[in-house]
């Protein structure tokens, strides 16, 4: 017996890539499974459908040129407020990192920024935009604050001895920027970009539904949802998280690409 | 060098108060004293990572060994050498030429191409110990360069800093807290105390470094100096 297992953990270890892909099935299986579950036990199809009425509404949706125009809309504004938040946290924070006098001045304002409820910002933000402007204006407001405290926290834990011979070596400022500073916080900067990039999403489609911005995922879930179409709103649930794992993926094959490189 | 009129406090305690110091071109000295009583701060000054008043006249430019290697991580051995002095030697054929001699002055010349991860501690140290040598510099600055090592190790790398110092002459500026450390390598031992920094002592070192012995008498009598300037540091 012992040998048996001995002989599956070597075949595991030996096929990685089997691993990579069992576990995450298995995942996925279990949260089907559960979701099968409970839709048998409340057997109202208006109050949680079952997987398998989700994801014909969700294959129905793929089919529909209007769907296509929501998720591009949703996505464009998406990527545009996350790449708004991560330009303007790139430069905020290396001028915090650097001048001091700076670190303290916008220190007091990410905090605010930070423990703002999310939804008082949206509703503010209703009040004075356009309903395809608010959302972004709400995603960045999310997105830039927790963009700008990973990027000052890693460009603060560059190696201090690292930094100091480039100095006393005189190492030309250019060269300390590509070789010292870059590779040593790109690391985290992913790490931030790839839990902030489906954040950013999440926000987005909330804002969308409370702004109603026209063909947007957020309006389209808002109308499933006064419709009590419970199914449809499963399946562009279900278009969000295939989104949100795109999003994800794109990050790290990003970060991979470009940690070979370096 | 020369050090005159050096200012430096931090908050209100006084670090140094008009302290002047010399040194003389191509030699080496161990500044010596207890922690905190102003060596860090006064090989800051030096390598300009601290403010203050007064004046330091250099004819060249510093290289400094830190106790930590300062390595690149990302970058090989030969990489890391280059990031750092590159910008020193306009002619890239004489830049390999230094390269290679100080590497192989460090017995490390196989493992040009090895990422730091795949250094022991010791290789990095010597790393970094050949960086100080490669810059075409005046002044070398040690701080604790050979701090935490084994006794083993810090052996060989003393060898190698004699054998890259005979290679490439700098007017060497050491701090450490290891006597013989400082009475192997030095030329001249000056001993801080008190606070605002005095020199407690200075002793030359006159003895050729190959022949010196823990058993000499210029060894006993440098040794019994320094603890007896140690154990009046703060009085």
């Amino acid at each position: 017996m012992s040998d048996k297992l001995k002989a599956v953990k070597t075949f595991f270890l030996k096929h990685r890539f089997i691993t990579n892909i069992v576990y995450p099935l298995i995942g996925v299986g279990v949260i089907l499974l559960v979701w099968y579950i409970a839709a048998r036990a409340v057997d109202i199809e208006m109050i949680l459908p079952s997987p398998a009425r989700s994801f014909e509404e969700f294959f129905a949706l793929l089919t529909d040129p209007d769907f296509w125009l929501a998720v591009g809309n949703t996505l464009g504004r998406t990527l545009f407020s996350f790449f708004l938040g991560f330009a303007v946290a790139a430069v905020t924070a290396s001028l915090s990192a650097f001048v001091k006098p700076v670190k303290r001045l916008l220190s007091p304002i990410i905090t605010v920024l930070r423990s703002v409820p999310t939804m008082s910002i949206i509703l503010i933000a209703i009040i004075a935009l356009r309903s395809d402007e608010s959302p972004v204006l709400v995603t960045f407001l999310i997105v830039y604050p927790l963009l700008h405290a990973s990027f000052e926290r890693a460009l603060e834990n560059v190696d201090p001895y690292t930094i100091n011979m480039s100095k006393v070596y005189g190492v030309p400022v250019y060269k300390r920027i590509f070789m010292l500073y870059i590779p040593s916080v790109l690391p985290d900067v992913f790490a931030a970009s790839k839990s902030n990039i489906s954040l950013a999403l999440k926000v987005m489609i909330a804002s969308e539904v409370l702004a109603q911005t026209f063909d947007s995922m957020g309006v389209n879930m808002q109308i499933a949802r006064i419709y009590l179409d419970t199914a449809l709103l499963m399946g562009w649930t279900i278009m969000a998280i295939v989104l949100s794992f795109l999003l994800e993926g794109v990050v790290a094959l990003i970060k991979r690409l470009t940690l070979r490189w370096l | 060098m020369k050090i005159t009129g050096l200012n430096k406090s931090y908050g209100d305690i006084k670090i140094f108060e008009n302290f002047s110091i010399e040194f003389e071109e191509n030699k080496t000295t161990a500044v010596m004293g207890a922690s905190g009583i102003g060596k860090s701060t006064l090989l800051n000054a030096v390598m300009e990572l601290t403010p203050y008043e007064g004046t330091i006249v250099k004819s060249g430019k510093v290289a400094a060994v830190f106790s930590e290697p300062a390595l690149l991580k990302n970058l090989s051995v030969r990489k890391n050498l280059e990031y750092a002095v590159g910008h020193a030697y306009p002619d890239k054929t004489e830049l390999k030429r230094k390269t290679e001699s100080v590497l192989k002055a460090v017995e490390l010349y196989d493992r040009r191409d090895a990422l730091p991860k795949e250094l022991s501690t010791g290789m990095a140290q010597r790393v970094s110990l050949a960086r100080g040598f490669l810059l075409p510099s005046k002044y070398l600055v040690m701080d604790e360069a050979f701090r935490g090592l084994d006794t083993a190790l810090k052996s060989r790398l003393k060898r190698y800093f004699l054998e890259l110092a005979a290679l490439e002459p700098r007017t060497v500026l050491m701090i450490t807290h290891d006597l013989d450390e400082a009475l192997s390598l030095a030329d001249r031992l000056v001993v801080l105390d008190s606070r605002p920094a005095r020199i407690a002592s200075d002793i030359p070192l006159l003895t050729p470094k190959e022949s010196r012995s823990p058993a000499s008498e210029e060894y006993s009598r440098a040794a019994a100096e320094y603890m007896r300037c140690i154990e009046g540091a703060f009085n």
